[in-house]
């Protein structure tokens, strides 16, 4: 069954550093393959060029952790699949 | 192969008294040294006196290695500390701490960061070592 997930804000971090801030995210996971699709702010290219990446999306309760595979920015939209949530 | 130059971010965790840790950078980058000297000496001119905020000195060096705590407030609820927290955040948070917290913190990181130090050294000298020995030509008879 495939899953549709959206929020506001979102982080790519490289290890402990934020390599860009993400708005209006939504996370599409198909059974298969994980998505996310976002509006991307202050993406620092030098940070996103490393590895490894994470996408981080924080709870009042902490944090939700998916290793980031691949990363596509086009204009200001960022396109990520993501491999297990940590 | 060549050695990569840039700092690669890891985070590593130290433990404090009564079970408390914190979690900080195992190295600056040079930037984020950079900042923390700024912090330290915002104003240095050529051939003047150095002027160090001695004021700012220890927190500057917390601020620049931390990057999380276990440590809670009064009600139990964990107190927020990340490196994405405004600047005058983190500082007013640690400024806040006990002094005997404060000083346990300080010592736990220039610990690190002297060993750190040492680590560098020793393996720069090893790095020279192994380029000195290669450039010796064997002996031919």
């Amino acid at each position: 069954m495939a899953v549709t997930v959206k929020g506001l804000d979102a982080e790519i971090k490289w290890v402990y550093h934020r390599a860009a801030r993400l708005h209006r995210w939504a996370l599409h996971d198909d059974g298969k393959t994980v998505t996310v699709t976002a509006t991307v702010e202050e993406p620092d290219a030098m940070r996103l060029s490393q590895r490894p990446l994470t996408f981080v999306v924080t709870r009042p309760t902490g944090s939700w952790k998916w290793p980031v595979e691949t990363l596509q920015i086009v204009d200001q939209t960022v396109t990520v699949t993501l491999g297990p949530q940590e | 192969m060549a050695r990569s130059r840039m700092s690669r971010p890891e985070p590593i965790r130290l433990s404090l008294s009564e079970g408390d840790y914190i979690d900080i950078k195992n190295e600056l980058s040079a930037g984020e040294r950079e900042d923390m000297l700024g912090e330290i000496a915002p104003t240095v001119e050529a051939g003047a006196k150095f002027n160090m905020n001695t004021k700012s000195v220890r927190t500057a060096t917390i601020a620049a290695y931390l990057l999380g705590w276990s440590f809670v407030d009064d009600s139990g609820k964990p107190i927020p500390m990340s490196p994405d927290l405004p600047a005058t955040v983190i500082r007013s948070t640690i400024r806040g701490l006990d002094t005997a917290t404060f000083d346990e913190l300080f010592d736990a990181i220039t610990d690190h960061e002297k060993a750190q130090s040492k680590a560098s050294a020793d393996e720069k000298n090893d790095r020279a070592g192994a380029i000195g020995s290669a450039s010796i030509s064997p002996s031919v008879n």
